[in-house]
């Protein structure tokens, strides 16, 4: 373990030297295609008969769209295995047509992410039409291919802000990404989307490898003029899976949170808005500093299907973007409207009906467990196969430290390859004692 | 739901129906009320709703590090909430943009979350669209720090 510093936040590095330079020089696994194509989507799934109170309450104001899964890079912790587009992306037509449902049930704000949205030729007029229906076009990108063109005709269709990919320093994110150069790519399209008038924020992923790097990174982040800053956990969904050791070990939540309360400050300072992402969590000593951008002062559980839409490149409706298709699919846009998958489909239904009597494991008996419902519905189904017990909790972690525990995640399962496709993990509960720190 | 309060000798946050810490045993005083009526309606973008959150949570609006919030129906939020004003709870001292105060729990049934999914992104800098410009609602709209004016 070593300190660093990139202003007057220490931070702390939960791998050694050896294991880090071992991790940065480790190859890509070979045992799976970097880039499958993805499955037919699945179609006609059953709806329910008739819409609830319920349900017809219930509305997105946030919708993320995938509107391809092709993509000009293939990082190694990509969820989604992107780099192909999918066998039957929704056309223009149908795109168009999905904006206005969108704007009819209420949406407000539609993040564009792909594979690389800009891949699409027709992103552009997605971006018009979202604007056209008095809506929020943004979009999440990588930046590869984000030059001054691009980001002039960008600005020019309305898009309002671009969140831009950088998960550490180059090293890292060169490495995390797969792609030497990646790194400044990314820095290139925040200038470039500057220049053009388009506002720029980053999201960014913690892991073993990024951790230590948050410090300097927001430095750099805010000197190169991102307005936000959204941070995430980076969990084992597609590639990420594949790279169990990258991940973090839920006990190295007891030196990253500090980090972050510490990191929030620091961006007040900048003027950056920090954003923690709904998986990073939850109720420890540190949530009202990290969530003192949200009304309440603290994590709720997850909204997804509530408050949040996730549109696959194929039309397949999920309740959030990160969820895995195959058991988190509503219903194709091909078959039924927008409005019937949402308030009719029991997948996008999930959070609105649940209870805690659906926690299990350590959230089961856990004193937020009604405020928090383990928290990020993503998070706990990627790891252990059903959602409703999440490893990633600040205050589970503080709870194990208090009794001399700590939690080790154990990978028992690989994925099979697919996009959105997660593996098992086992969570061994050892003594801290005598352990590694 | 019981709402939820901070403690105010450990930073945790505790049920309102505590008369002690579970986790440092300090002893918890009554949670006075506040009232911050509807500020969150459905309909509302992720942008407006960190706009209300700027201005409940403003220290120009006395958000303390300790209330309970009930909206128009009575309904009684969460509250939280560590000061601006330095009044003790730990993690305080963030440029003075700290205290957040709480209106949850219902909100007029509309929510007053802002939910962050993954891949999403963040929001724009202001609420962007002619639309909202004349929405009626009962905030600043375009209230939310601009680091860049």
């Amino acid at each position: 373990m070593q300190g660093r510093r990139g202003n007057d936040v220490a931070a702390t590095d939960p791998l050694s030297r050896e294991e880090r330079a071992e991790l940065l020089g480790k190859p890509r696994p070979r045992h799976l295609p970097v880039a499958p194509v993805a499955p037919p989507a699945r179609r006609h799934l059953p709806l329910a008969d008739e819409a609830r109170e319920v349900d017809r309450t219930a509305r997105p104001n946030h919708a993320v769209w995938e509107i391809t899964l092709a993509c000009d890079l293939a990082c190694r912790h990509c969820g989604s295995r992107a780099g192909h587009a999918r066998p039957e992306e929704l056309t223009t037509e149908q795109c168009l047509d999905l904006v206005r449902q969108m704007s009819e049930l209420g949406v407000r704000e539609v993040t564009l992410i792909g594979g690389e949205a800009y891949l699409r030729e027709d992103w552009l007029e997605i971006v018009r039409a979202i604007r056209a229906h008095k809506m929020q076009p943004t979009i999440t990108t990588g930046g590869r291919g984000i030059d001054e063109a691009r980001a002039r005709a960008a600005k020019a269709a309305g898009l309002l802000t671009v969140s831009v990919s950088i998960d550490g320093l180059e090293a890292t994110h060169d490495r995390l990404r797969g792609l030497a150069g990646s790194h400044a790519a990314a820095l290139a399209a925040m200038k470039h989307l500057q220049g053009a008038g388009v506002p720029t924020s980053v999201n960014t992923q913690i892991n073993r490898l990024s951790m230590p790097e948050l410090p300097e990174l927001l430095e750099l982040i805010a000197a190169h003029g991102a307005h936000s800053w959204q941070i995430q956990l980076t969990v084992p969904m597609g590639r990420a899976a594949d790279e169990p050791d990258v991940l973090l070990q839920p006990y190295d939540l007891l030196a990253l949170f500090p980090m972050l309360a510490k990191l929030r400050e620091r961006c007040d300072e900048l003027k950056v808005r920090f954003f923690p992402g709904n998986n990073v969590g939850y109720f420890g000593p540190h949530e009202p500093t990290l969530r003192g951008h949200v009304i309440s002062g603290h994590a709720s559980s997850c909204k997804a299907g509530q408050r949040t839409l996730g549109i696959e490149a194929d039309g397949t409706i999920k309740g959030c973007p990160s969820l895995s298709t195959a058991a988190w699919g509503g219903g194709n846009i091909r078959d039924h409207s927008l409005r019937d998958i949402w308030e009719r489909s029991a997948a996008l239904r999930y959070t609105r009906d649940r209870t805690v009597n659906e926690l299990w494991g350590y959230c089961r008996s856990c004193y937020y467990a009604d405020h928090c419902r383990a928290g990020c519905t993503w998070t706990s189904d990627v790891f252990f196969g059903r959602p409703g017990n999440n490893p990633y909790c600040h205050h589970r972690a503080l709870e194990h430290e208090r009794a001399g525990k700590r939690e080790r995640l154990v990978k028992v399962e690989s994925p099979p390859g697919q996009p959105f496709d997660h593996g098992r993990f086992e969570v061994i509960v050892e003594d801290m004692k005598g352990t590694q720190p | 739901m019981t709402p939820l309060r901070v403690c105010e000798a450990c930073n945790r946050h505790v049920l309102v129906s505590e008369q002690s810490c579970p986790f440092c045993s300090a002893a918890l005083g009554p949670a006075p009320e506040r009232v911050f009526g509807k500020r969150v309606r459905a309909g509302m973008s992720r942008a407006q709703i960190f706009a209300v959150a700027a201005t409940v949570t403003s220290p120009a609006l006395g958000a303390c590090s300790d209330t309970v919030t009930r909206d128009d129906d009575g309904n009684a939020g969460a509250n939280a909430g560590h000061g601006g004003d330095g009044s003790g709870t730990g993690g305080a001292a963030t440029g003075g943009s700290a205290g957040t105060a709480g209106a949850a729990g219902t909100l007029g049934g509309s929510g007053g979350e802002i939910f962050v999914p993954e891949y999403g992104g963040v929001f724009p800098l202001d609420s962007g669209t002619d639309e909202d410009a004349g929405e009626e609602i009962d905030i600043p709209i375009y209230s939310a720090p601009n680091p860049r004016e």
